[in-house]
């Protein structure tokens, strides 16, 4: 038994799984379910939920990206050499590199909902319909964003998963 | 290179990733976050989310276990004679073992979340009842975290021991 390559394997699936599997339920199930809902509701809870819902992502994120590195250096050894000449490297350089990409576009759409919360948070009374006009507008991006970031990072995990069998 | 298998695979993944990413986001994130906002909007909120979380999981986790067997019949040099005679059989059969027992527990915990809205609904259950209903609801889906995060566990490392 390769007890390292176990270990580091679990410290890359399992965040992996976390990340994805996350990612793909808040922005394809969770959100549109709460767009449904509309405000005030969506809003309390999108508030009480972002702060645990971005250290998740961001945890299972790291260690995913951190431990699939230190893995590929132990696997295949010189792992430069194999990135750019077999397919199993081709499959993970271009799963590594949709997984950091997916992993900007969900940051970014973090940083717009939180743009949301704040408008959210200075609003006194009932919003202007150009602050209405503006949480709309960012809405839609962040719901964009997330989607995007979702399906990038499922293509990686798909990529990687996949790439023992090119 | 195997295409059948490549695209079993790829649905085992994808399906299986859903399923535990998904319990582990309900049970750490979400139910803990819509029980804290009051049981008018948990009311509400379970009544929009319920329904439309246990489809979808039931239905990853029906994908997942199904592209499992398949994927075991179909792999060179593995097949279901080895399930628990070796040591990548013993850990695919632990890994089995448990994804049914997350399975039949997050029906159980669907069951919880299910009375909790319509006695959130029906306004006539009594509180002490409505915290029982949430309180298994809660250990059901850390339990049901726990077994999937293990079960892929035991079928990632199945390979290496």
């Amino acid at each position: 038994m390769d007890a390292e390559i176990a270990i580091l394997r679990l410290l890359h699936i399992v965040p992996g799984v976390v990340w994805v599997g996350s990612a793909v339920f808040f922005g394809w199930v969770l959100q549109p379910a709460l767009k449904v809902m509309g405000p005030p509701h969506a809003g309390v809870l999108m508030s009480n939920m972002v702060k645990p819902m971005v250290m998740l992502f961001h945890t299972s994120a790291w260690m995913t990206i951190i431990f699939g590195v230190i893995m590929a250096f132990r696997v295949r050894d010189p792992l430069f050499d194999f990135l750019w000449s077999t397919n199993w490297g081709t499959m993970i350089w271009i799963g590594a590199l949709l997984s950091v990409l997916g992993y900007a576009v969900g940051t970014t759409g973090v940083f717009t909902s939180k743009k949301i919360m704040n408008l959210g948070a200075i609003l006194q009374g009932l919003p202007t319909p150009e602050q209405v006009a503006e949480i709309a507008r960012l809405q839609a991006r962040a719901m964009l964003l997330t989607k995007i970031a979702s399906v990038l990072v499922t293509i990686a995990v798909v990529t990687m998963a996949l790439a023992q069998h090119v | 290179m195997d295409v059948p298998l490549v695209i079993t695979r790829f649905i085992h993944v994808l399906s299986g990733a859903f399923w535990v990413g998904a319990a582990i986001y309900l049970a750490l994130i979400l139910e803990p976050r819509v029980r804290s906002i009051g049981p008018q909007l948990e009311g509400q909120l379970l009544n929009l989310t319920s329904k439309l979380n246990s489809a979808w999981i039931t239905g990853a986790a029906v994908v997942t276990m199904l592209s499992g067997f398949a994927l075991v019949s179909m792999t060179p040099g593995r097949s279901f004679s080895q399930l628990g005679s070796n040591a990548w059989g013993n850990m695919i059969l632990t890994g089995l073992i448990l994804s049914l027992a997350a399975f039949f527990i997050s029906g159980g915990a669907g069951a919880f979340s299910a009375k909790l809205r319509r006695g959130l609904d029906a306004g006539n259950v009594s509180t002490d009842e409505l915290d029982r209903y949430r309180r298994n609801l809660s250990r059901l889906s850390y339990l049901n975290t726990v077994i999937v995060s293990i079960a892929v566990a035991t079928m990632a490392a199945a390979r290496f021991v």
